[in-house]
């Protein structure tokens, strides 16, 4: 297996007026392509700092990230939005569709942005939401949809670019148990087809789908089911 | 992406029509404004000019002036038959030299009374004054020497004393009782520079003027000479030497002030043209600071857009949106309310020119190019008081603006 995902020695740091406050203290972590990984943790353990710096969103203080073999320190806010672009699908606990606008539509955000042909995202986006199992709802906006559809349509617009790896901040947190497994079940068979997921969840019977649980604790990865990375982790 | 942007712009625009109308109300009140003055100013410059060269075409005009009588101010019949002579004589490039004796005048034609102007003129006056005919023929030299008792009439003066239809050429009017032979008609001038009927008088022969309907008490006295250049641009120097000659005329010595004063179609020009640069100052101010107006007004409300779809911008800005898409997105939006209150606006000040014009009757001037000046710089408006809200929006955490409730 490719290796996909390599941070080194990664921290976070906010200044506060009463000190340094470390969301993330020297996190070294692997994840090879077409791997499917919980991230759990108690809030503030920093497992949201370490997605928003996997997905890009944000940048470590210190350390490096390299995706797919290509070192992110350094690239222009523009040149990431593009990463995200292409590279990444997001997926978020509220959902994040745009109101008011409907679901063929909120797919088509991310190939809006790419350039494409105004066909070309109308034709793709149809097949984003079939893969997700929503063929036919594509006029409906997502106030007429259940929370468990809105997620389907945050997965089609996460997955509608092609994307190597999902990220997923939450994905079951409010949905209801029926709806998450479903969620769950659909992630599962977008990481079959060869895409890597990591998902951050608090939710047991959620981690424990996945192939490989990382729980962290205070900014720094406590247990590690990957033995290799653990060493890694506690050799450095 | 130019499309979809501009579909969402107008998909937002639709969902906050209110608000969207209020913000443009703005724009669309200084447009309108500006076109309506602008219109109204045009249209009044217009006429204006018309009555400018209803005078006749490069026109000197001499009239009596003040004569300083130990120390007291004093009316003076200074100029004189002589002096138009003189004028004639020692000036060069003067094309036609007239002169003019007016007085007030009832006239009588079978029982209908008309209390107007009669003036006396000499047969170059119609040349000067660039007045063509409608009917009949012009005073000519052997009326003027022979004091004849015929008149033209003017438009007014026709209105008032015939019936529509009938000819006036040949019919015998009652002048202060002495009976005048009609033999031409003039054509409608309209308004004067300063305001006056030019149709309303009746034109005679200077001589029997003089001598038969004012009652002159010096024979030889003019009330203003009239002469004209052939070029435009020989004006300055012709009053110049209009002015040496009449001061040798009227021996005036080094230190004593002119006795007569002149006045030009330049002058009148002149005086006219610094009153439009005023009215275009003061267009342009109050049009600059209504779309100034109108421009804070498009911002505060794309701040406040910004501000409550920050999850919004965070959500695009997350799947891979550009800071320029982002600002593209905002700046459309405001191009979008500026032009479409643009639009409205250059209605809005179109029908208000119209109904001015219908209402009060003042004469308005609908410029193409000045609609386009209008239209784009509305546009321009828009887009530079969109630019800051725009960059706030494209400057936005995404980390913070997905969490922003």
């Amino acid at each position: 297996m490719e290796v996909q995902i390599v941070c080194q020695n990664l921290w976070k740091t906010y200044q506060l007026d009463h000190g340094e406050v470390h969301a993330l203290s020297d996190v070294s972590l692997q994840v090879e392509s077409g791997e499917f990984v919980a991230i759990q943790g108690a809030s503030g353990s920093g497992k949201s700092s370490l997605l928003n710096i996997l997905s890009c969103l944000d940048t470590p203080t210190n350390g490096t990230y390299f995706l797919d073999g290509m070192d992110v320190r350094g690239h222009s806010v523009d040149a990431l939005a593009e990463i995200r672009n292409r590279q990444i699908g997001f997926i978020f606990q509220n959902f994040n569709l745009l109101p008011r606008t409907s679901s063929a539509e909120n797919v088509q955000l991310p190939l809006l942005y790419a350039g494409l042909p105004h066909k070309e995202q109308e034709r793709r986006a149809i097949g984003a939401l079939e893969r997700v199992g929503l063929l036919g709802r594509d006029k409906h906006h997502s106030s007429q949809l259940s929370g468990g559809q809105q997620q389907r349509v945050a997965i089609a617009r996460a997955i509608v670019m092609n994307p190597s790896i999902i990220l997923a901040d939450e994905p079951t947190g409010n949905l209801d148990s029926k709806s998450g497994a479903e969620i769950v079940e659909l992630l599962r068979g977008l990481n079959e087809e060869g895409i890597t997921i990591i998902l951050v969840t608090h939710e047991p019977e959620i981690a424990v789908c996945t192939k490989r649980q990382i729980l962290m604790k205070d900014g720094c990865v406590l247990t590690d089911t990957t033995p290799s990375v653990r060493e890694l982790n506690t050799v450095e | 992406m130019f499309r979809m942007v501009f579909i969402m712009a107008l998909r937002v625009l639709a969902r906050h029509r209110l608000r969207a109308g209020l913000t443009m109300l703005g724009v669309i009140i200084g447009v309108g404004a500006v076109i309506a003055m602008v219109s109204i100013g045009q249209g009044a410059a217009a006429l204006m000019q018309d009555r400018i060269s209803s005078l006749g075409s490069n026109v000197i005009m001499i009239f009596r002036g003040h004569s300083m009588v130990r120390g007291a101010r004093k009316v003076r019949p200074t100029i004189t038959v002589s002096d138009a002579e003189a004028l004639l004589r020692d000036v060069p490039n003067l094309s036609a030299v007239a002169y003019t004796k007016r007085g007030d005048i009832q006239v009588i034609h079978e029982g209908k009374n008309w209390s107007t102007r009669v003036a006396g003129v000499t047969p170059s006056y119609f040349e000067v004054r660039d007045w063509p005919f409608v009917r009949g023929f012009p005073l000519n030299q052997k009326d003027l020497d022979s004091a004849a008792k015929v008149a033209v009439l003017g438009h007014t003066v026709v209105k008032n004393l015939f019936d529509p239809g009938v000819d006036p050429v040949g019919a015998v009017l009652r002048l202060n009782k002495v009976p005048f032979t009609v033999i031409g008609v003039l054509a409608q001038k309209g308004s004067s520079a300063w305001g006056n009927d030019q149709d309303d008088r009746i034109l005679i022969p200077f001589t029997t003027a003089e001598r038969k309907v004012l009652g002159t008490k010096k024979i030889g006295t003019v009330g203003a000479i009239f002469a004209s250049t052939k070029e435009y641009a020989q004006l300055p120097q012709a009053v110049e030497l209009i002015t040496a000659v009449l001061r040798k005329e009227h021996h005036l010595s080094d230190d004593e002030e002119d006795d007569f004063y002149i006045r030009t179609q330049m002058d009148i020009a002149e005086t006219r043209q610094e009153s439009a640069d005023a009215m275009m100052f003061l267009l342009f101010a109050v049009a600059s600071i209504s779309l100034l107006v109108g421009g804070i007004g498009i911002m505060n409300t794309l701040l406040v857009s910004v501000t409550e779809r920050t999850r919004e911008i965070g959500i695009r800005i997350a799947v891979g949106a550009k800071r320029r898409q982002i600002m593209l997105q905002f700046l459309v939006e405001a191009a979008v309310l500026s032009l479409v209150g643009g639009m409205i606006g250059i209605g809005v000040g179109v029908a208000s020119a119209k109904f001015t014009t219908v209402l009060v009757g003042w004469p308005t001037i609908i410029s193409p190019l000045f609609l386009v000046i209008a239209f784009v710089f509305s546009a321009t408006v828009g887009v530079v008081f969109g630019l800051y809200p725009a960059h706030k929006a494209s400057r936005l955490n995404p980390i913070d603006a997905l969490r922003y409730e």
